[in-house]
């Protein structure tokens, strides 16, 4: 077999030299991933541990509301703090997802509710879901989570109602409507048939 | 009397031996030994690797997500990503365990709310345990660092926030010249 540094006229994909040293490259690369992989993982198990907490929350548990758009709806729960030291606890909303498809990121009230519990103390946590005016109706599903805790997720349903401000108005303008003696208005695409005269 | 089954609990970590003033203060002072041990790019690598995991956390939710997706849409986020690219940062922090920063955080602050531990301190040194748990291989990017800068800034805001608690409220607004204790008599004050 003869070996050529000489690039010209050789095909990178026959030339057996130009194949040795990609496959070595590549080797090295791969060799060096790998290593560097390996001493990540090696540092993450080594490294000191640092006591973490996890929320279990409870299995009856379901935060659920329901408004029109426009609206609030307020989402509180008991939260009880069984360590042995205190714990900062920090609410977060997950964005929430309609049957339709579409997602809503809410805003809330405070933008992110924390709060420091005391060994045993029982708290009541909450915070309050503004409705945009512009959000379709429908049931919106997600989870509120608590910020840095390893595992938990309390389930978050709130259904957005279809807004009611256009039947109040509808009666309004009939009964003017009635008072004036005018015709009622009628929709253009659905014409009632009329009834023979007897 | 029973706690209503609607009530979440906060409980330890299953595998571990929990939160306690001495695992806490073994957990700090273990800290403290290992940056004797490591270079400081190891060290920083670590930090900057775990402000990406807590971003990447915050990025799932609601707040976070809309605030990755402002900050991606910017010049600020396509030009912090092309530095991170350019100057092997999201390759250097990548290749680095993730410090978990939020945990640390907070177990510093419950050691300051101890009320065991001038007590535990006389116990020292407490041997600390190493994590056991392998880096996930999540890259560290840019954006998810910047999210996990500010959601640890705000966390460290409420912390100082809730140790000052409403003492804060008996600090005067205004002082009164009056009441104040006369200045010590001397020749240098002059």
């Amino acid at each position: 077999m003869r070996f050529t540094n000489d690039s010209s006229g050789a095909d990178s994909n026959t030339d057996p030299y130009a194949q040795l040293l990609r496959l070595q490259s590549e080797y090295q690369a791969r060799l060096v991933g790998e290593t560097l992989r390996y001493l990540k993982h090696l540092q993450g198990v080594l490294g000191p541990a640092a006591p973490g907490t996890v929320l279990a929350p409870s299995a009856e548990l379901a935060l659920e509301g329901a408004t029109e758009p426009g609206g609030r709806v307020a989402l509180d729960f008991e939260l009880e703090n069984l360590q042995r030291v205190h714990c900062m606890v920090s609410l977060q909303l997950t964005p929430l997802l309609a049957e339709s498809g579409t997602t809503w990121f809410p805003d809330t009230e405070p933008a992110a509710a924390s709060r420091l519990l005391a060994p045993d103390e029982v708290a009541r946590l909450g915070l309050t879901v503004l409705v945009p005016t512009n959000a379709p109706p429908g049931t919106y599903r997600g989870g509120l989570l608590l910020l840095g805790f390893h595992e938990g997720t309390i389930p978050v349903t709130i259904s957005v109602l279809a807004p009611a401000a256009d039947a109040p108005r509808r009666k309004r303008r009939s009964r003017a409507a009635r008072a004036s003696g005018a015709a009622k208005p009628r929709r253009k695409s659905a014409p009632r048939p009329r009834k023979p005269r007897s | 009397m029973s706690a209503p089954a609607s009530r979440s609990r906060l409980v330890d970590l299953p595998d571990q031996s929990g939160r306690s003033t001495a695992t806490l203060l073994a957990s700090l002072s273990a800290r403290l030994a290992v940056l004797h041990g490591v270079t400081g790019a190891a060290a920083v690598g670590s930090l900057v690797s775990g402000f990406a995991a807590l971003g990447r956390e915050v990025a799932r939710t609601a707040e976070g997500a809309r605030l990755r997706a402002a900050l991606a849409a910017g010049r600020a986020g396509s030009n912090g990503a092309l530095l991170w690219q350019e100057l092997l940062i999201e390759e250097w922090a990548s290749a680095s365990s993730p410090s978990p920063i939020l945990d640390h955080l907070r177990n510093d602050l419950a050691l300051l709310f101890a009320g065991d531990l001038a007590e535990t301190l006389e116990l020292m040194p407490i041997p600390g345990e190493p994590s056991g748990v392998p880096a996930e291989d999540a890259r560290a990017t840019f954006l998810d660092c910047v999210l996990g800068l500010w959601a640890y800034s705000r966390e460290m805001t409420r912390a100082i926030e809730a140790m000052v608690g409403p003492k804060l409220g008996d600090v005067p607004v205004i002082s009164n010249a009056a009441a104040r204790p006369p200045p010590p008599d001397g020749s240098i004050l002059r």
